[in-house]
C-alpha cells in the first residue's frame, strides 16, 4: 500500500505506540485491576437483579453513551436506536438475576444489545447493506471543506453504510469499543475467526473507499 | 524453498488478520507475539499498521448517527391541545426508574381523582369543554408495548378509553363497575401492565 507517505508514517506510528504503551504500563496491574472491575459489576448487576433501580441507574449511567453508539453504528437509523435501547434495557433489567459472572457484563450487555439490534432490523425488514451506494457520486462538500476531514467523515459513514450489520459491529467493537475478537466472537454468538475474517474484509472496503484520500487526513 | 515461502505467507496473512486487535492493545499473548515477530520483518506490514492506525484514528472520529429525539409511540398519541393536572409528571419511560416515577405518579393521580371535590361541583377535566366521560381506573402500559397488544388487553378487560396516555403514559378507561375488580386483576395479570388500578371520583 502507497497511501502515507514515509514520514508520516513514522509520526503516526510514534504517537500510537507511546499512547499504547502507556495504556500497557498503566494496566501492567491488569489482572488485579480487570478482576476488581469484574467483581464491581458483579455486585452492580447483583443489585440490579434484585430490582435496586438506583443500581440500574448506574449500570445505566455506565453504559448508555456506549450502547447507543454501538447500536446507532450498527442500524443506522435513529428511531430503531431509540427502541432497540429500550429493548436492551429493559432485558438487562428483567434478566440481571440470570447473570452470573461467565462473562464480562460488558459482553452480556452488548450481546443483548446485538440480538435485539439484529431483531429489529430483520422486524423492520431495513435493508442490511446499501449496494447502491457504491454507484453513487461521493458526498458533495464546500470547497473549504474539499479535503478536510469532514469530507473523510462522509466518506467513510458512506463506506460503513455499504458494510452489513455483522461488518459493521465488528469494526464498531474493534476501533471504537476497544474489544477483543474473543469477547466479539462472543457477543455475535460466532467463531473467532469469523469475526477476524469479517474485520480483515471490512477494513480492506473502508480503505479502498478512503483510497486517495487518508493520507491527506495524516 | 518454496515451503519457506508459504510459510512467510502465512505468517503474513495471519499478521493482517491480527493487526487491528494489535492497534487496539488486545491482542493475546501467543498471537502478540506471532504478531510482533512478523512485523519485525514485514516492511508490508509496518506500512499497513500506519494505515491502520489512521483509519481506527478517524472512525473514531466520526460521530455516530444519533438517535432522533422522537416522542414514544405512547406520547405520539397525546393530544396536545387539552392540558391535564398530570402533564407535568415524567415524560419518558423508557426505564424501569423512569416507570418507577410514572407509577409513583399515577398514583398521586390515583390520590387526586379519590379526592372530594369540594367546590366546583361536578368534577370536570381542566381545559374541557364539555362534562368528560367518566373514567373508573387507570391503567399504565410498558411503554414498548405494541399497540396490538395494548388494544388487545382493553378489549378483553371491557374497557373503553377515556383519557390518555397522560404525559406518564398512563390510561384513564371505564369498565363495567360490576366487573371492574376481575377487569384489573385481568390487566395485573399482563405482563405489560405495570399498573392498573379502580379510580373513583367523587361524586357530584
Amino acid at each position: 500500500m502507497n497511501l502515507i507517505a514515509g514520514a508520516v508514517h513514522q509520526g503516526a506510528y510514534r504517537n500510537w505506540k507511546e499512547g499504547l504503551n502507556a495504556h500497557r504500563i498503566e494496566t501492567s496491574g491488569t489482572t488485579v485491576k480487570a478482576q476488581s472491575e469484574r467483581d464491581a459489576d458483579l455486585r452492580l448487576v447483583a443489585r440490579v437483579g434484585r430490582g435496586d433501580a438506583a443500581a440500574f441507574d448506574e449500570l445505566y449511567r455506565k453504559y448508555r453513551a456506549r450502547l447507543t453508539r454501538f447500536l446507532a453504528n450498527l442500524v443506522r437509523q435513529p428511531q430503531i436506536v431509540e427502541e432497540v435501547l429500550d429493548d436492551t434495557l429493559m432485558v438487562v433489567w428483567q434478566r440481571a438475576g440470570d447473570f452470573k459472572g461467565e462473562s464480562k457484563l460488558s459482553t452480556w450487555i452488548f450481546a443483548i444489545a446485538y440480538r435485539k439490534a439484529m431483531k429489529a432490523l430483520r422486524k423492520y425488514d431495513a435493508p442490511l447493506e446499501d449496494h447502491e451506494a457504491e454507484n453513487r457520486a461521493s458526498p458533495d462538500s464546500g470547497p473549504e471543506e474539499a479535503f478536510g476531514r469532514v469530507r473523510l467523515h462522509d466518506l467513510l459513514r458512506a463506506a460503513m453504510t455499504e458494510l452489513s450489520p455483522d461488518h459493521r459491529a465488528v469494526v464498531e467493537l474493534t476501533y471504537f469499543q476497544d474489544l477483543g475478537y474473543r469477547e466479539i466472537a462472543e457477543i455475535m454468538d460466532c467463531p473467532v475467526d469469523t469475526v477476524k475474517t469479517r474485520m480483515f474484509y471490512a477494513r480492506r472496503h473502508l480503505k479502498r473507499r478512503l483510497d486517495g484520500e487518508l493520507p491527506d487526513w495524516i | 524453498m518454496v515451503g519457506d515461502l508459504v510459510q512467510l505467507r502465512d505468517a503474513h496473512d495471519r499478521a493482517q488478520m491480527l493487526l487491528p486487535w494489535h492497534v487496539n492493545g488486545t491482542l493475546e499473548p501467543g498471537d502478540a507475539a506471532l504478531f510482533e515477530a512478523h512485523l519485525a520483518e514485514c516492511e508490508e506490514c509496518r506500512r499497513d499498521l500506519a494505515a491502520e492506525i489512521a483509519l481506527r484514528g478517524l472512525y473514531a472520529e466520526v460521530p455516530a448517527v444519533e438517535p432522533a429525539a422522537l416522542p414514544t409511540k405512547l406520547e405520539a398519541r397525546r393530544r396536545p391541545a387539552r392540558r391535564r393536572p398530570w402533564q407535568a409528571l415524567p415524560r419518558r419511560l423508557g426505564s424501569p426508574w423512569g416507570k418507577a416515577a410514572a407509577a409513583a405518579a399515577a398514583l398521586v393521580l390515583l390520590a387526586v381523582f379519590a379526592l372530594p371535590a369540594e367546590r366546583d361541583g361536578p368534577y370536570r377535566l381542566l381545559g374541557a369543554d364539555e362534562p368528560a366521560a367518566q373514567g373508573n381506573a387507570i391503567v399504565l402500559f410498558s411503554p414498548d408495548t405494541p399497540e396490538r397488544d395494548l388494544r388487545a388487553a382493553l378489549e378483553q378487560a371491557g374497557a373503553r378509553l377515556v383519557d390518555g396516555p397522560t404525559a406518564s403514559g398512563a390510561y384513564i378507561v371505564q369498565v363495567p363497575p360490576e366487573t371492574r375488580a376481575a377487569a384489573l386483576d385481568g390487566l395485573r395479570a399482563r405482563p405489560q401492565v405495570i399498573l392498573a388500578e379502580p379510580v373513583d371520583a367523587a361524586a357530584p
